[in-house]
């Protein structure tokens, strides 16, 4: 054995032993690290404000959205990261004009906002994906002072729930759907004289191309009206449905005169003519984009409740292309059932989620299907 | 002295021995190696347990999910075991604080100069006092793989839930890591790995074929050394944790390639060294049940799961993941039929119809089932890597984002976490799929031939391998049916 054999087997113990101190604590030291960077992360997670927010989404069917609730701070910079863990789902803050678009599976959508407004907002899916889409909603509170908008509430003349989804039937009905495009020459030529070129009113005749005007009246009424068969003196009657109150009766000619020998077909037209003078081109594309995000998966994209959401609901969705129904319904009528939804027929509420401004596009959007475009 | 203590041959087919080359001789040698892969794998693991627990139910965006099931099991069922056999036992962090434990060292060699066991057979030698340690021998009725058939069976039954649900991924990884350390505490050496692990069952079977093995040089050198130190351990190292006798090991089973034996051999007389797959197959003396009936097990989960997992049949996907009691019941019901009777049965069925076509009536129909069981491995082998291509390619971009935000709390700690998900490949996994299982196929047959040869001895196999590569080939077709065509 050399003098470096023997050396080496004096220290080949201690090499050992300091092998092993070295593993001991690199080992406690991975352990410790790997504890306290857990522990840093969990703490990170809950106690700061402005954080990222992971939010997931399932089918209702096994669960819907990962949280639902949120609660965030006033003014607080949130970024919220969603992941669709089955189908292609959307997402959206009601009221806020928060839309993340669709959320695919695979894929990290983030959406950033910042909570500037205290209240509780309404987060939905925005895309069909389990027959109960509709359910699929959260609330987002916002936490500070100031003032908390309300929800879209029914103003107290509104409809009265009972007869949201009472049958209706016009009776009448145009045989081709009317045509503003062809009412609106109609009216110009026999109405603007003295209810104005845009019905604004004047100095003889009502706004009645106003939407106010014409929230609480039917379709089916205003072209009774023009015909002279029903009313011969006075204005058209508001429908009691549409918040109860009486038919202002004005001494006015009788509207038969000023309609002369015009056809059915074209007073529908003039009635369709009167509900587009009633809203805007920028409205009714608000409208048909809502319409086609919130709406068509149970009505169809063409309104004539077909969509493939709809054999699911407890009562087959509205027809917005039977003018039979449509023409005997007001605008106010169609606000309070968008706004409150349910009644047992599967229709979501949409009063939390859909501003004043938004509704009101729906709304009119709807009236498309019945009484046409003049887009 | 039994076959054990026996020195087996060496055996003569070609094989380069890869301890020839000193550099990588000293570095399987360092004690150190096996603490440095345990832990780094420790540390991912207990990651992988945290975030599982923790971290987003998300699971693609979630560690415990996308680094267990689809990193480590790529790697596993893609690299690591069809080259590597039992590498993973080598690197696996479950038994590793078990095992810590046990020694009372995380590198350093027995105190006492490897006396571990006061004879070879004999009992344990009882544990100083004040020690956790209670050494006892695995209970004798409980050897075998049976356990093992059984606790993979478990995992694979409620493989949809545990797969796709971080929170169940960690609970039941905490669990197996909780067993490793509670049987460590209470057996000798590795009886976890060696007779529970569901993991280890499937890794030591495949293994069979894998080209890699460790092999005593010279089986005169062992029978002329009396102290068996591979075995009983001495100042470099342990005896054998995987409870193998070096010296008579001629299969690559239960070779949990810890590199034991190559530190604690006075005689320099193993090697690690490269072979042609498959002679495990057809070493008669471990041909065994447990072991015929992992091969069928392995074999019916390979076909369930692309039906379950890739098939377009969404109720099927449904019950099996628990959605309904009354659905999983079926599922469940049906997966342990397969499994455990239509599988075996069928190759029962085709054993007997082997048999007679041969006349092979000297042998008992019992051997001729279990041995041709044994073909079934590079064909199983090759049937799950099949599975993994279409596995991992789709979803291995997942690992990027992964790295960056393991919990999904929405940290980017490198940078990598808003990288897309795109699939990998998948225009190449088709064919790869196609030659993965053609070229199982082929083996299936040639093994199946060699264990018709063993087994006969004389001619007249052919017709018997007939009716053996018709049913291999059938069940080809069908993983080939369900890769291509169903799942597609």
């Amino acid at each position: 054995m050399t003098v470096r054999d023997s050396l080496r087997l004096l220290i080949a113990p201690w090499k050992q032993t300091r092998l092993e101190y070295l593993a001991r604590i690199t080992t406690a030291g991975i352990i410790a690290g790997f504890a306290l960077a857990i522990l840093a992360g969990i703490l990170g997670r809950y106690r700061s404000t402005g954080h990222d927010i992971e939010l997931i989404a399932r089918r209702p069917a096994v669960g819907g959205w990962s949280r639902e609730r949120i609660v965030v701070n006033q003014g607080e910079r949130v970024r919220l990261r969603i992941r669709a863990e089955d189908v292609v789902h959307g997402f959206a803050i009601g009221r806020m004009g928060v839309d993340a678009g669709p959320i695919e599976p695979g894929k990290v959508t983030a959406v950033e906002f910042v909570a500037d407004q205290p209240g509780e907002f309404t987060y939905y899916c925005t895309m069909w994906c389990d027959p109960n889409h509709a359910r699929m909603r959260g609330v987002l509170e916002v936490r500070g002072s100031g003032v908390t908008p309300s929800p879209s509430r029914a103003p107290a003349s509104d409809v009265t729930l009972q007869h949201l989804d009472d049958p209706r039937d016009a009776g009448i009905a145009p045989q081709i759907v009317p045509s503003p495009t062809r009412g609106l020459p109609l009216f110009g030529e026999r109405c603007a004289r003295c209810h104005g070129e845009r019905g604004e009113g004047g100095a003889r005749g009502g706004a009645v191309g106003r939407r106010e005007y014409l929230a609480k009246r039917r379709p089916v009424d205003v072209f009774q009206f023009l015909g002279g068969s029903r009313t011969q003196r006075g204005s058209v009657p508001v429908d009691r449905h549409g918040g109860g109150a009486s038919a202002t009766r004005t001494a006015v000619p009788p509207h038969a005169t000023y309609a002369g020998n015009a056809s059915d077909q074209e007073r529908w037209d003039v009635v369709a003519a009167l509900w587009s003078l009633a809203t805007t081109a920028d409205r009714l594309e608000l409208g048909e984009r809502l319409y086609a995000k919130n709406c068509a998966a149970c009505h169809g994209e063409g309104g004539t409740g077909n969509g493939p959401g709809g054999t699911y609901q407890p009562k087959a969705p509205a027809n917005f292309t039977d003018a039979g129904r449509m023409l005997a319904g007001t605008t106010a009528l169609l606000t309070a059932k968008v706004r409150r939804g349910g009644m047992g027929t599967g229709m979501p509420y949409w009063g939390s989620i859909f501003t004043e401004d938004e509704l009101a596009a729906v709304v009119d959007y709807l009236w498309t299907f019945s009484l046409g475009t003049a887009r | 002295m039994n076959r054990l203590m026996t020195p087996q041959p060496a055996n003569s087919a070609p094989r380069v021995e890869l301890t020839r080359w000193p550099w990588l001789r000293r570095i399987l040698r360092q004690r150190a190696l096996n603490w440095l892969l345990m832990s780094v794998a420790l540390v991912g693991f207990v990651l992988a347990i945290a975030a599982g627990i923790l971290g987003t139910a998300a699971g693609s965006a979630n560690f415990g999910i996308v680094f267990v099931w689809i990193v480590w099991w790529g790697l596993l069922m893609g690299l690591l075991l069809p080259l590597g056999g039992r590498l993973w036992c080598l690197i696996c962090p479950i038994p590793a604080p078990g095992e810590w434990l046990q020694r009372k060292a995380l590198v350093a060699p027995p105190v006492n100069g490897g006396t571990a066991l006061l004879s070879i057979g004999g009992p344990e030698q009882p544990p100083g006092e004040g020690t956790l340690r209670k050494g006892w021998r695995w209970p004798r009725s409980l050897r075998g793989i049976w356990l093992q058939n059984a606790g993979f069976l478990g995992v694979a039954l409620f493989s949809a839930v545990i797969l796709t649900r971080p929170s169940v991924t960690g609970w039941v990884l905490l669990a197996f890591l909780a067993a490793g350390v509670g049987l460590s505490l209470l057996f000798e050496r590795r009886s976890f790995c060696r007779y529970v692990c569901p993991v280890g069952g499937f890794i030591g079977l495949y293994s069979l074929v894998a080209p890699v093995e460790v092999r005593v040089r010279d089986p005169l050198v062992c029978r002329d050394h009396r102290t068996k130190d591979c075995y009983l351990g001495n100042d470099a190292g342990y005896g054998c944790p995987w409870l193998e006798q070096p010296w008579a090991m001629d299969r690559n089973a239960y070779c949990g390639l810890c590199g034991e034996c190559l530190r604690t051999c006075t005689k320099d007389n193993v090697a690690v060294s490269l072979r042609l797959p498959g002679p495990d197959l057809l070493v008669a003396h471990g041909w065994k049940l447990d072991e015929a009936y992992k091969a069928f097990i392995m074999l019916a989960c390979a076909a369930i799961y692309p039906v379950v997992f890739l098939g377009p049949w969404g109720w099927l996907k449904g019950w099996a993941n628990l959605d309904t009691l009354g659905g999983f019941g079926i599922y469940a019901t049906g997966f342990l039929l397969a499994n455990l009777l239509g599988v075996p049965a069928l190759h029962l069925g085709a054993a007997v119809l082997t048999r007679w076509a041969t006349g092979l009536r000297e042998v008992p129909v019992r051997r001729v089932f279990v041995a041709l069981a044994y073909a079934l491995v590079p064909l199983g082998l090759a049937a799950w890597m099949a599975f993994t291509a279409s596995l991992v390619f789709a979803n291995l971009s997942y690992a990027l984002p992964v790295l960056s935000d393991p919990f999904g709390w929405g940290w980017n700690l490198l940078g990598t976490r808003d990288v897309a998900w795109r699939p990998w490949l998948s225009g190449w996994v088709p064919s790869i799929q196609a030659s993965l299982l053609t070229l199982g196929l082929i083996a299936s047959i040639v093994a199946a031939d060699a264990i018709l040869r063993k087994l006969h001895g004389k001619s007249g196999w052919i017709r018997g391998l007939v009716v053996q590569a018709t049913l291999l080939t059938a069940e080809t077709a069908l993983f080939l049916w369900l890769y291509l065509g169903a799942a597609a």
